[in-house]
């Protein structure tokens, strides 16, 4: 359980850990379950949020899609990229597809989290 | 049986493939307690000669052969070309349905596309939408919008917007717990005195520029104040006065809606009409309606799909910018005809023949001892004229020559009992107009002799 | 590559024009020439013209005529939308709407100068209540969606005026997408219970979401799958029960013209869509109308005004618009409603008479049942049984082999056939949605299924001849994606 390691929702979100600030996006099952993605709807900074709550969300051409919040804690950051290239979390999703960035209120959370294993094994059933 | 193909042959062989025994096998999933007890209570059936007469008939006892109408409020009596008619009874425009499968819809899809081009140059903004169903429910729902982008609960509407859309605005609000503030007039166009007091904390302000007395307003200080105050101006305009009058997009509207019956649509006793909406670029997601976009096909050839979808209702449901499915398709089209056809030219003289004619009506008739016009201030198509006599006797009198001098005010403005607005289009010839000012004066001096 | 470059089958009318031109001549100006400048000064005016095209006649009449002959359109052949009820659309009613009588009279004429209009809507009303057993219609709306909002609103003001607006509407996951959305813009809830396999509303999950906050049901009946709610008696007594009320869907009425009358099951309310089961033309998109039916408890918070008749002529007329009505919701349009395609379901109702609009629902229900019968072979069918008006398939089969319904429908339009409505209802999987309607000829439904059947065939041998359509259609399948990220809904190019 090291920083860094990524870990997963069974609502197909993906969170890595950088010291109090969690990295998120969905992963690459979900992006591929939606095909081609056109928008996403970045949360303004400063946005507080539950773990659970819809956090943004991402639209293909037939779909959107809630993301929910694998944390509790505030939006530092979003991926000002997916403006003009949403495409990226189609190409990239846990690289340069990243979405938004929450400083978490504490680690509880995410320590409860799905490692890369387990959740292989959620979406092979 | 009319418009029915099958035969009891037909009937036969298809029940025989079904493996029913007859029709009513086929209904057997509804209960007999259930089923109507007896033969529907409506007329007919009537054979094509016959539905003809009756129909007629009824057309008939509409007054339109031999009056001359000043009929204005929103919906006018332009003249619809020819071609517009033509183009419009295409059945493969007007049989077809919502371009759903966009590869055998290319003709209506493009017709859209144009339609929000126009839309789009006419307002000056950067987005339309295909349609809405009127100029009054567009303006309702630009509100929504509004209230939507800035997360406030008041809006604030001049009292000069017409009566029938501030109605609509009331009754589509109505469940949102927004504060309604209707703004006073001062001359006839928006106090700005009383418009301060209202700003602070609206989502929006919805203003009518021409306003339902035809008169300008000041459009360019309130676009300020209303950006100041951190609101939307919401402009909902006449399309025609588009032609000759500085667009929303140049006084600091962020969505403009307005009426588009007058681009080539009848009156049809107020349906269907036309409702327009457009926006700023950053507004696009928020859009009700269908919107259509050019792209590309596997081929590289241009086409047109509808898109951003997933604002609409059959995607997002309850979290849909709105409920609107079925619009004013065909209307659309009417619009996107008749604009190529009159084109720059013919839109500007179109625009420039209304109000001449309107301004030497007003002239015409303030000339007459006794009458005014209610307010002072520069006006496009249509005017207030206030008599020295009870307006409701003077339309009766009139009516017996033939003539429809206007809309009676009093009935939704205060203190305006003796007015009529009276409006003008490019079909009313200059003896229309003179024929209105005598006959207005006869009466009148036959009242002062009384 | 931009889009203003890629090959082009028609261009736009902003690239066909040509300075100078134009199609329309307006009679000389008999009256002096107003000065914009001058008459509303340099500020209120335009700097620069708004760039409209300029064309002659003959350029737009062709321009819009080739434009025209890229659409499939319901003249030509069948157009089976699941719940959009594609039927025939007679020609004489296009006739009757465009008579002078109709079309060039204002709505403010006073009511002694229209009585043909004011009669019109007045019997229209008269004859939607009497088919659908509700006892006053308000043809205000100007679609469905409007005629649902129209509803739900009533709803409101109903239960408002009994000490509480409540808080939910419940709706079927079965249902089309403007009820949710009608619903929550009258500011309502939607609570979403699910529906059985064959798309039935679940009787219990129902018992178990209403309470004392439920203002209404809506429901679909037949539902969205083509099946009759055979428990629907119980479904209004639970509501009613609760002190809510039961609003009808009215889009699949078609089905029941002659052997179901909502109002005498015990709906409260209900939409009608003139452009569906009235045979009024769809337009690529409107105008239709969505006049709203319900029974006297609701009757005084319906729009303003209402068209009235008043035989004694106490007011010098025999019918008139009422606009005296305290309790009414207010307005939902700027005038009456879309009076010209009134005019056109009134003269359908004429047409066909009693007996006749009878005949439609038996002659809807007989050619879905046919083709449900052909298809059944090759078809997934989710429900089992006979289908009221519509059914659905399944391509789930298909989807084994790498066929969706979405290729299902491209390939039909290579076949000159205008595709089922595609995955809806949402609880069916790769679902196609069948409505053809009663005027389709046996041939023509044989070409349908023929070309399905050949379709699922080709599913099985060669699957990329399906996956790669359409071939035949101007246009091949299009960048849906691109249209919604490079978003272009207005052309800039001059």
């Amino acid at each position: 359980m090291g920083a860094g390691e990524t870990r997963f929702t069974k609502t197909h979100e993906w969170v890595r850990a950088e010291g109090d600030v969690a990295v998120m996006g969905i992963t690459d099952y979900a992006q591929h379950e939606l095909g081609d993605i056109v928008f996403v709807e970045l949360p303004p900074v400063g946005k507080a949020v539950t773990v659970g709550d819809v956090v943004t969300t991402v639209e293909s051409v037939k779909s959107v899609s809630e993301v929910y919040a694998p944390v509790t804690g505030t939006v530092t950051e979003v991926n000002g990229e997916l403006e003009g290239s949403p495409g990226l979390v189609n190409s990239d999703p846990e690289g340069s597809g990243w979405i938004l960035k929450l400083r978490m209120a504490d680690r509880s959370a995410f320590l409860k989290l799905l490692d890369r294993g387990a959740y292989d094994k959620e979406t092979a059933k | 049986m009319p418009y029915v193909p099958n035969t009891e042959r037909d009937r036969d062989e298809m029940l025989e493939v079904i493996g029913a025994s007859s029709v009513e096998d086929l209904l057997r999933d509804v209960p007999a307690e259930l089923r109507a007890k007896a033969p529907l209570e409506v007329p007919g059936p009537l054979s094509e000669i016959e539905l003809v007469r009756h129909v007629s008939e009824l057309a008939a006892r509409n007054r339109v052969e031999g009056v001359v109408s000043f009929l204005g409020g929103g919906i006018y009596d332009h003249a619809v070309p020819a071609a517009v008619r033509h183009v419009v009874r295409l059945p493969h425009f007007y049989t077809a349905y919502t371009p759903y499968q966009a590869e055998a819809s290319q003709g209506t899809l493009q017709t859209i596309y144009e339609f929000q081009s126009l839309i789009v140059r006419l307002t000056g903004m950067d987005v339309a939408n295909a349609s809405m169903y009127d100029g009054a429910t567009a303006a309702a729902e630009a509100c929504l919008m509004a209230i939507d982008a800035t997360k406030r609960r008041k809006v604030v509407v001049s009292a000069s917007v017409s009566p029938a859309a501030r109605r609509v605005l009331r009754t589509m609000l109505a469940p949102d717990a927004v504060d309604i503030v209707e703004v006073p007039l001062r001359h006839g166009v928006t106090d700005l005195a009383a418009l301060d007091g209202a700003l602070p904390d609206a989502a929006a302000l919805l203003l009518q520029h021409p306003n339902y007395f035809g008169l300008l307003e000041p459009a360019r200080e309130i676009g300020e104040r209303v950006s100041s105050s951190g609101a939307l101006l919401v402009a909902s305009v006449d399309p025609v006065s588009l032609a000759l009058l500085a667009p929303p997009g140049s006084y600091g509207a962020e969505i403009a809606v307005g009426e588009g019956q007058s681009l080539g649509s009848p009156m049809g006793f107020g349906g269907p009409l036309l409702g327009f909406m457009a926006a700023r670029k950053k507004h696009v997601r928020r859009l009700p309606g269908r919107i259509v976009g050019a792209t590309v096909d596997a081929h590289g050839r241009r086409g047109y799909v509808m898109t951003l979808q997933t604002r609409e209702q059959h995607i997002r449901r309850e979290k849909a910018t709105s409920n609107i499915c079925t619009n004013e398709g065909l209307v659309a089209l009417t619009a996107a005809v008749y604009l190529s056809l009159l084109g720059e030219r013919g839109f500007r003289e179109l625009a420039v023949q209304v109000t001449s004619k309107a301004h030497y009506a007003a002239d015409a008739l303030s000339r007459i001892a006794g009458v005014r016009l209610c307010f002072p201030g520069a006006f496009f198509r249509e005017f207030a004229v206030e008599l020295p006599v009870d307006a409701g006797r003077v339309r009766d009198e009139l009516a017996r020559a033939g003539i429809w001098p206007g809309i009676p005010c009093g009935r939704d403005y205060d203190g305006m009992d003796r007015s009529l607005l009276v409006s003008v289009t490019e079909t009313h010839s200059r003896a229309d107009i003179d024929s209105l000012a005598s006959a207005l004066e006869a009466i009148i001096a036959t009242r002062r002799v009384s | 590559m931009s889009v203003l470059d890629a090959k082009v089958l028609e261009p736009t009318v902003f690239e066909l024009s040509s300075p100078g031109r134009t199609g329309y001549r307006l009679p000389a100006l008999d009256v002096p020439e107003l000065d914009p400048v001058a008459a509303f000064g340099p500020q209120a005016v335009r700097t620069a013209p708004p760039g409209l095209p300029e064309l002659t006649e003959p350029d737009v009449v062709r321009h819009f005529t080739r434009l025209a002959e890229m659409n499939h359109h319901v003249d030509r052949a069948i157009y089976p939308l699941g719940s959009c009820t594609m039927k025939y659309n007679p020609k004489v009613n296009e006739d009757l709407a465009g008579l002078p009588g109709f079309a060039a009279i204002h709505p403010e004429a006073e009511p002694q100068f229209c009585q043909g209009a004011i009669s019109l809507m007045y019997h229209l009303g008269r004859h939607l209540a009497r088919i659908s057993g509700m006892d006053e219609v308000s043809l205000q709306p100007a679609a469905g969606a409007a005629g649902e909002l129209t509803g739900m609103l009533v709803v409101r003001a109903y239960h408002e005026d009994h000490g509480n607006p409540r808080t939910n509407v419940i709706v079927p996951d079965s249902a089309h997408g403007t009820n949710p959305a009608s619903l929550t813009l009258a500011g309502y809830h939607a609570v979403e219970i699910p529906s059985g396999p064959d798309g039935r509303i679940d009787v219990d999950a129902l018992g178990k979401a209403l309470d004392a906050e439920t203002a209404a049901v809506m429901v679909t009946n037949p539902n969205t799958l083509g099946v009759f709610e055979n428990r629907i008696r119980e479904v209004i007594d639970l509501v009613h029960g609760v002190g809510g009320l039961v609003y009808l869907d009215g889009a699949n009425l078609n089905a029941s013209l002659g052997i179901v009358r909502p109002g005498d099951i015990g709906f409260d309310l209900m939409h009608y869509n003139l452009h569906k089961t009235f045979s009024t033309p769809h337009g690529g998109g409107g105008p239709g109308s969505g006049p709203v039916g319900v029974k006297r408890h609701l009757a005084d918070y319906l729009p303003t005004p209402m068209p009235r008749r008043d035989e004694a002529r106490s007011r010098g007329v025999e019918y008139y618009l009422e606009h005296d009505r305290p309790k009414s919701i207010g307005k939902v349009h700027a005038a009456y409603g879309n009076f010209l395609v009134m005019v056109k379901a009134y003269a359908y109702i004429l047409t066909l008479g009693p007996a006749g609009l009878r005949r439609v629902a038996e002659n809807a229900v007989l050619n879905a049942n046919y083709l449900q019968a052909r298809l059944a072979g090759d078809y997934d069918l989710p429900q089992k049984g006979y289908c009221q008006h519509e059914f659905v398939l399944s391509a789930s089969r298909q989807k084994d082999r790498g066929v969706k319904a979405l290729d299902i429908a491209k390939r039909l339009l290579d076949y000159g056939l205008h595709a089922p409505t595609v995955y809806f209802p949402l609880i069916v999987k790769e679902a196609l949605m069948i409505e053809p309607t009663e005027t389709e000829s046996r041939a023509s439904l044989d070409r349908f299924a023929d070309a399905l059947i050949e379709i699922a065939k080709a599913a099985e041998s060669s699957p990329e001849s399906v996956t790669a359509a359409p071939t035949t259609t101007p246009v091949a399948r299009l960048d849906e994606a691109r249209a919604a990220k490079d978003l272009n809904v207005a052309w800039e190019g001059r």
